[in-house]
């Protein structure tokens, strides 16, 4: 059974057996409770050898509900204020580890504000490590779904402590794909091919989601030959919106926006084709659901891979500058914290594939039209995170995108300059990242001299994705 | 005529047949080259995964190398301490 143990200011810290909190837990929590606005905490946790050295720990994100709906992302004390202690009651898991998790789910539940305190407030030994099994981590996921009424499906998986969990879209309202394009061609899998072509075929022809409307913002400098094959599709779903100004992607995109006629914007590269077919439901189902404490989803990012099906883009992580995460990694790898094969909350998702609404994308004032060329998706996430929405990445939708693995362009010194100068807090405090984490990287390395990142599961064996 | 027919064809080139084949290799090939990208990617992303462990397991190394180093400084100083003290 779990366990609580009072601390100073009327909280408690929730905890398993032979779990420890480190001395002067409740001042850090006292620290952090400042604003008042908190009822609930979490923080990292180490895991002891038999020594009694660090053998690893954890490196905790902030409280990401999407991602925490599959696999208990805290596994580690968690400090309520003593008027909360009254849901453990509630808790039906069979062990401990399971009513840890099903705590933080009914937490969620509750609207409770939870923080993270990016500290170590728990140590436990090593040796008695192992995560909540698959089939009560999928009970568990089960009865949250239930409760909260999300639409939704769980799946029991094979990896233990997780239980995938596969939205399903309430309504479908139309969806307006709004593709920026020069008409370019170039090299995929031994052919030639004109991107914006190929990349409306593959929607047309493979997706399976009924309302779409397809709107290609064309430079005056797209070649007559590639718009004519556009027409000859002869599908009424397609507009094409000519664009004579001095290219500036920001522009091009909202001048699409102001062109369609859909609720749901999906911006989308046209160096892409799509390859999982329910894609568009994948993002839409995240449209309409999670108000109140947790915040609404004001944009969803797709996982994106390269032509050699490598991860181009699995969500941003800003770490002193943007990064990819997971860049190049093998498509079938779980990644750290399953967080390659999970939905989850992330500060940014790249504008190659982005689903927004339409009142999201208005309160925002649009793509930031200072940055013509890099960064806009950047600044554009960064502005919906501000007001209080969240940004969720899936592994559900699915798309290639042609971009080099190897670009030769780095971006405008002048652009990242504005990025840093606008965004600069931002860039360095990632909520779904950790401060100890390795700067610059992106793959949830920990820095030089800092225990082992304990979210690593071991691999290639159990590392595959199911 | 059936003679005739084909010596004309083959004056002309490629029929409308060869063609299609033509298009069914070019499918092919590019399915074939798709599946080998996709191999070269699986072998890219192991070698990133590799090194990306190789560059952790070398960081950990360096670090209990330092470890050891402090303990076996602190363990020569108690040494000289205790041998002072003796004397």
């Amino acid at each position: 059974m779990l366990e609580h143990r009072p601390l100073a200011g009327q909280c408690s810290a929730v905890v398993i057996p032979g779990e420890d909190l480190v001395a002067g837990v409740s001042d850090l929590i006292a620290a952090s409770a400042l604003d008042g606005s908190a009822h609930a905490w979490f923080g990292d946790h180490e895991l002891l050898g038999a020594d009694g050295t660090v053998a690893s720990r954890s490196y905790v994100p902030d409280w990401s509900p999407e991602y925490l709906r599959q696999t208990d992302v805290v596994n580690g004390p968690i400090v309520v204020r003593d008027e909360l202690l009254g849901v453990l009651d509630e808790l039906t898991a069979p062990s401990p580890r399971g009513q840890r998790f099903e705590l933080q789910l009914r937490l969620l539940e509750r609207g409770v504000r939870v923080q993270r305190v990016p500290a170590v407030l728990g140590r436990r030994q090593f040796v008695d490590e192992a995560p909540v099994a698959a089939a009560e981590a999928y009970q568990i996921v089960d009865g949250h779904l239930r409760r909260s009424g999300i639409s939704g499906v769980a799946s029991l998986s094979s990896s233990p402590g997780v239980a995938t969990l596969r939205r399903t879209p309430r309504v479908m309202p139309r969806v307006s794909v709004v593709i920026p394009t020069r008409g370019g061609t170039g090299r995929v899998w031994g052919r030639t091919r004109t991107y914006v072509v190929h990349a409306v075929q593959s929607l047309l022809a493979r997706s399976t989601y009924p309302d779409l409307e397809i709107v290609v913002v064309a430079d005056t400098s797209t070649p007559q030959w590639v718009l004519d094959a556009l027409v000859r599709m002869g599908d009424q779903r397609i507009v094409v919106v000519p664009y004579s100004a001095a290219f500036n992607f920001s522009d091009k995109i909202n001048r699409g926006v102001a062109a369609a006629s859909g609720d749901l914007l999906l911006l989308l590269n046209d160096d892409t084709e799509l390859e999982a077919v329910d894609s568009i439901e994948s993002m839409v189902a995240y449209f309409g659901e999670g108000a109140g404490a947790e915040g609404v989803v004001g944009a969803v990012g797709a996982r994106l891979l390269f032509d050699d099906g490598t991860v181009q883009h699995a969500g941003h992580v800003y770490s002193e500058q943007p990064l990819h995460a997971f860049r190049m990694w093998p498509a079938n790898v779980a990644g750290p914290g399953h967080r390659l094969m999970l939905a989850r909350e992330c500060s940014g998702v790249t504008a190659a594939a982005l689903m927004v609404d339409r009142g999201t994308f208005d309160s925002v004032g649009g793509f930031p039209m200072d940055f013509p060329l890099d960064f806009n998706d950047i600044g554009f996430c960064l502005a919906v995170r501000r007001t209080g929405r969240r940004i969720i990445w899936t592994p559900d939708a699915v798309w290639h995108h042609f971009e080099g693995r190897s670009r030769t362009r780095g971006p405008r010194p002048d652009e990242f300059t504005r990025l840093v100068a606008q965004w600069g807090h931002e860039l360095v405090n990632d909520p779904y990242y950790h401060p100890l984490l390795e700067v610059r990287r992106g793959d949830w390395s920990e820095r030089a001299g800092m225990p082992p990142n304990d979210s690593e599961a071991p691999w290639p064996a159990h590392d595959r994705h199911e | 005529m059936q003679e005739e027919i084909d010596r004309l064809r083959a004056l002309i080139g490629p029929d409308e047949v060869s063609y299609d084949t033509l298009l069914a290799d070019l499918a092919a090939s590019s399915a074939d080259a798709q599946v080998r990208e996709k191999e070269l990617g699986e072998l890219r992303g192991r070698v990133l995964l590799l090194e990306r462990r190789l560059r952790r397991s070398e960081r950990r190394n360096v670090a209990v190398a330092q470890c050891l180093r402090i303990k076996r400084g602190v363990t020569r100083q108690v040494r000289r301490w205790f041998g002072a003290a003796q004397r």
